[in-house]
């Protein structure tokens, strides 16, 4: 049982990383996932004992339509959604449902047996266990491929690198280096993220060898063209957000936390997010998008979660939908690198301009 | 450098392996270049087509901290035999440590922080035939090493080789009289006039990007000297003298707004003067959720020499506006308007540009001077309002 625990922990640990690594390159949803605190988590899976959570099973499509649902529905039948689920599902992972309930109730470090005052401090404490878990991993380095699709199915890619050091008791340090298109490559974004104060950033356009400090307000705009805005992408900070614990919630056969997110910087797109997170691993599965009309813009979901270094996770796969405009991206990441040794001259307008 | 000799020598003998090992990039692209009115010397044309190529060579090493590029430049143009040119902009080996950077060979380097002009990028000498924005630089000569520290960053120059700057020829457009540049003429001669130094102190403090700098060396910007031959037809030498040139550039980010500051201070043989160039970009960013991104643009430009035949920008002001569509295809606008306080002469600029497909790209840029008295050197640029279009391939 303790194994399995501290697997568990592990787990979230890497979702946790996943999403800080996702955030400071450009997936901000992956930051929000590590968010959730693990603490939590467990008592959550104590408590819910949902029969219906055995049979649920991962499958990539049904969590959107699903999600949808489920938002709609601010009173938490979670029954009957799970129901839904369950029919949808393809694979069953039987064996984790089971696991998740035995391990929460041995693990020790989580939080399970604390009593929350209501439902913010429930929240805080998850969201605080997912940066737990997911820090610790120093500095990280993937390549990114970026597949924008418009409604009619019509598409263009872009290569990307990105490199991201973590930052104690502060926002990490990103480098994201574009490698296509080809008339932008060698183009080159630094930021030094922070929670409530304004990003540090700086663009490097190589055909002019020029270095320019830009404005960081920019936390809505369109990363690259793409459905993924610039604050989607940005490293995760527990101060950023203000929370509040919704519901349990079955997503792709895996126990949920729900959780929403309130952005406390200013600026953003989103008058809140609605967060999926996984009970075990304590990583994000899920985003939901509410633009400044409070309606629901974009959905993100994250697909593939690998663990590295036995601890964080990171996903192979996210996808942005936007609802509005009917646009997707996808993004792939492939060989992720951790504790290269990465300084803070990794980092500097110096690297900038040479970074490849 | 050793390494490097290895490399290339495999590069030459290998070529299957370098797609494992080197980088292979670059562009090539057509461009047609239009005056709208007819130029004032009958020699010259109205419509010019010409070609470009630029590929890169790249290759790293020793765990990226030590690498190679060679990017050579060659630019076919109808009409005028000066602007069809080659040119390496870059041949360097660099370096890489904790605490410092060396660069080895030839570049192209960047300062500065304002949009209307670059008074204080002096390394690169401008390379006029590519672009009459003096954007474009002739590839440097030089040995950089770059002290990384808490303080901030030190870079010292040990330049290398004096590079001309390049003009339009007989036949080619903007230009008042032709050039002699067979006959340029100098302050120093030998390996004093090829040298030139110079440092770059620059550090961040907080909200604050800031820059101090130093050149001592044969100046960049030439003096312009009139002669009549012994047929008494006119001649304009480009007179290159020693200047000193103390620099500071600095730019305050605060929210949406990007306040600037460029300032020299030159000094030489014939005239101390004083140039500088202040203003700020306001950006409004994700316009109505579209994702548009609008900045306005205001700088003023002053040089103490006053109305002179070596400046156009003595007493301007900028004003400009940047669209960035922030789309697909990267479309960008920049329309800007330079008028002189003093003689009222107005000068606008369009620069646009798009992305077709994931390969192509097409830039635009039309410029326009209007009412320029006979009293502005900028008068001999009257006629030659023009539109540049260019499409390039990128692989």
């Amino acid at each position: 049982m303790s194994k399995l625990n501290s697997i568990t922990i592990f787990i979230l640990m890497l979702l946790i990383n996943n999403l800080s690594w996702a955030g400071e390159d450009e997936n901000q949803g992956g930051f929000f996932q590590s968010i959730f605190g693990s603490d939590t988590q467990q008592q959550e899976d104590v408590i819910e004992p949902n029969p219906v959570t055995n049979d649920s099973s991962k499958s990539d499509k049904t969590p959107l339509s699903v999600s949808n649902e489920l938002q709609k529905n601010t009173n938490p039948d979670n029954t009957d959604e799970n129901s839904v689920i369950t029919e949808k599902t393809i694979h069953s992972p039987e064996k984790q449902l089971p696991k998740q309930v035995i391990d929460s109730g041995q693990t020790k470090s989580e939080p399970a047996e604390i009593n929350y005052k209501d439902s913010k401090e429930k929240a805080l404490a998850i969201i605080m266990e997912v940066d737990r878990r997911d820090t610790g991993w120093l500095d990280s380095q993937a390549k990114l491929k970026m597949i924008l699709r418009n409604r009619q199915g019509n598409e263009h890619t872009r290569h990307l690198k990105m490199k991201i050091m973590e930052v104690q008791d502060d926002g990490d340090k990103s480098l994201s280096i574009f490698n296509s298109p080809k008339d932008i490559k060698g183009t080159a974004f630094l930021s030094f993220t922070h929670a409530l104060d304004p990003d540090e950033q700086w663009l490097y356009l190589p055909a002019v060898k020029r270095v320019k400090r830009i404005s960081s307000r920019n936390k809505s705009g369109p990363y690259l063209g793409s459905e993924f805005a610039f604050e989607d992408l940005s490293s995760f900070e527990v101060k950023k957000y203000k929370y509040n614990y919704l519901r349990d919630e079955v997503v792709a056969g895996i126990d949920c936390f729900v959780i929403e997110a309130t952005p406390q910087y200013k600026h953003s797109g989103y008058t809140r997010t609605t967060l999926w997170i996984d009970k075990k691993r304590y990583i994000v599965l899920k985003i939901d998008y509410y633009d400044r009309k409070n309606s629901l813009l974009k959905t993100q979901t994250f697909h593939g979660y690998n663990q590295y270094l036995m601890q964080y996770w990171r996903p192979d796969e996210m996808r942005m939908v936007n609802h509005n405009n009917g646009k997707s991206t996808t993004l792939l990441w492939e060989n992720y690198q951790f504790r290269k040794g990465l300084t803070k001259r990794a980092f500097d307008r110096n690297a900038l301009k040479r970074a490849r | 450098m050793n390494k490097i000799i290895i490399n290339l020598f495999v590069l030459v003998l290998f070529p299957v392996q370098i797609t494992y090992a080197w980088e292979f990039s670059g562009y090539v692209g057509v461009e047609n270049l239009t005056f709208t009115q007819n130029p004032i010397d009958n020699r010259q044309h109205n419509n010019y087509v010409s070609g470009v190529i630029e590929p890169e060579i790249y290759h790293e090493w020793d765990d990226g901290n030590q690498s190679f590029a060679f990017v050579p430049y060659f630019r076919y143009s109808q009409h005028d035999s000066r602007r069809t040119h080659f040119d390496i902009r870059e041949l360097t080996w660099m370096k890489v440590a904790e605490t410092w950077e060396l660069r080895v060979g030839i570049r192209k380097l960047f300062w500065g922080v304002t949009e209307s002009q670059h008074l204080i990028n002096i390394i690169n000498q401008t390379d006029l035939v590519e672009n009459t924005d003096t954007e474009d630089k002739l590839g440097q000569p030089m040995i950089n090493l770059a002290l990384i520290n808490d303080w901030g960053t030190l870079d010292l120059f040990l330049l290398t080789g004096f590079r001309e700057r390049t003009f339009p020829g007989v036949e080619g457009r903007l230009r008042a009289l032709p050039i002699d540049i067979d006959n340029a003429r100098f302050e120093k001669r030998g390996i004093e006039r090829h040298m030139a130094y110079a440092f770059r102190w620059s550090q961040i403090i907080g909200d604050l990007d800031l820059g101090f700098s130093h050149f001592y060396g044969t100046n960049r910007d030439p003096l312009f000297q009139v002669e009549s031959d012994k047929f008494g037809n006119l001649r304009v030498i480009p007179y290159y003298e020693m200047i000193n040139q103390t620099g500071l550039d600095l730019q305050l980010t605060k929210g949406g707004w990007l306040w600037k500051l460029e300032a020299i201070f030159r000094s030489s043989k014939t005239d101390n003067y004083f140039a500088s160039t202040a203003g700020f970009e306001y950006t409004f960013f994700d316009v109505y959720e579209t994702g548009l991104d609008i900045g306005i643009l205001g700088e003023y430009l002053y040089d103490s020499r006053g109305q002179n035949f070596q400046t156009l920008f003595e007493d301007d002001f900028l004003v400009a506006v940047r669209f960035a569509l922030n789309d697909v295809q990267s479309t960008e606008l920049l329309a800007g308007i330079i008028f002189d306080r003093t003689s009222s002469a107005k000068f606008y600029n369009i620069e646009a540009s798009r992305r077709f497909g994931d390969s192509f790209k097409l830039d635009l840029e039309a410029r326009f001077f209007s009412g320029i008295p006979k009293t502005d050197p900028a008068y001999l640029l009257r006629d030659d309002d023009h539109v540049r279009l260019e499409l390039s391939y990128h692989f």
